[in-house]
């Protein structure tokens, strides 16, 4: 599984979008999520189960001017 | 003053008044305003293909809005109003604090306290005397959006808050305007385009109040918003121009600190209440 665009190595079966953002310690509130390009809404982040071959974007979205 | 020139009587009164107001020093130079519209102005606008005599009268001719007069407006506004865009919208509510100067380009030391409308108006108005600068010191609320942004081209997000991000973006969606996106943190940027037939904020995320970072909370290196705003203006040109490739569709990310670009693409969403079935 990739997370941006790089090797994630912690991947194991039943890992959820909610895991990975556990696991990596992500805390900004608001995040955009695409796997494989397809964006997620924040109310599936614990219902989406990632598989090996995953691409998972997560990013900040920022709100600052 | 150049040497042998003898200043003129009004000369001297301005700067009389200058001293007793506390904005010049005693060394400051003279200054001769340029006002002169002839071809020399645009010249480096008009050898560019993509620009040219014809371009240069769009983007004379045309409005923009820019929301938030802030660290990301600043730039913006500076290099639209430089490049003789000829009507420049600036909401914002604020009053200038000394806190701002670190990255907010537009003002001085001399600003403090002012309104910020205000304030930016003048400088605008310094760097070309022929744009037209309206203000609106409500900044862009719920019941003034769809009035003000009607009468624009191209909208700029420059603001520092997303309950007015998603009041642009649905306000532009709705009057079919180009929403020229940028935020910054730090030292990361982002900037897209909103705009008919693509995405809106909504596609990209559902609004979420209880999940609106709070930018004051962060600190920001002050040339970031700089780069970032001056992305943005770089957006809405093009847009007015019709050339080049838009960030439409698309969200570009920098980050400034390592130095490193990436990049989104933003399909429209089928979940996004704006443009599909969902609820957002």
């Amino acid at each position: 599984m990739k997370l941006n665009n790089r090797p994630y190595k912690d991947w194991h079966e039943g890992l959820t979008i909610r895991g990975v953002m556990e696991h990596m310690k992500f805390t900004w509130p608001k995040l955009v999520v695409k796997v494989n390009g397809t964006l997620i809404w924040p109310e599936d982040y614990d219902r989406v189960v990632l598989k090996e071959e995953d691409d998972l974007q997560i990013i900040h979205l920022l709100g600052g001017g | 003053m150049r040497r042998g020139r003898k200043k003129k009587a009004w000369e001297m009164r301005r700067e009389n008044e200058m001293r007793r107001d506390g904005k010049m020093s005693e060394k400051m130079p003279e200054r001769k305003r340029e006002t002169s519209r002839d071809g020399a102005r645009y010249l480096r606008h008009r050898m560019l293909a993509q620009v040219g005599e014809d371009g240069q009268k769009k983007l004379e001719e045309s409005r923009v809005l820019i929301v938030g007069a802030g660290g990301l407006g600043s730039p913006a506004a500076l290099y639209l109003a430089a490049a003789g865009v000829g009507t420049i919208g600036l909401a914002d509510f604020d009053r200038v604090d000394v806190s701002n100067l670190q990255r907010q380009i537009l003002y001085t030391e001399l600003d403090v306290g002012r309104k910020k409308t205000e304030a930016a108006a003048a400088r605008l108005r310094e760097r070309n005397g022929a744009v037209r600068v309206l203000t609106y010191e409500d900044g862009l609320t719920e019941e003034n959006a769809r009035e003000i942004i009607g009468k624009y081209d191209v909208v700029i997000d420059a603001c520092d808050n997303f309950p007015t991000r998603y009041r642009i973006s649905d306000v532009c969606m709705e009057l079919g305007k180009p929403d020229v996106y940028g935020a910054i943190c730090e030292f990361m940027g982002q900037v897209t385009v909103f705009a008919p037939g693509g995405p809106c904020l909504r596609c990209l995320s559902p609004e979420d109040p209880a999940a609106a970072p709070d930018a004051r909370a962060f600190g920001v290196l002050g040339a970031v918003p700089g780069v970032i705003g001056s992305l943005q203006a770089v957006e809405a040109m093009k847009w007015i121009l019709g050339t080049g490739g838009s960030l439409k569709g698309r969200m570009l990310f920098l980050d400034l600190l390592s130095m490193r670009a990436d990049e989104i693409e933003i399909p429209v969403n089928p979940r996004c209440s704006r443009h599909g079935t969902g609820n957002s």
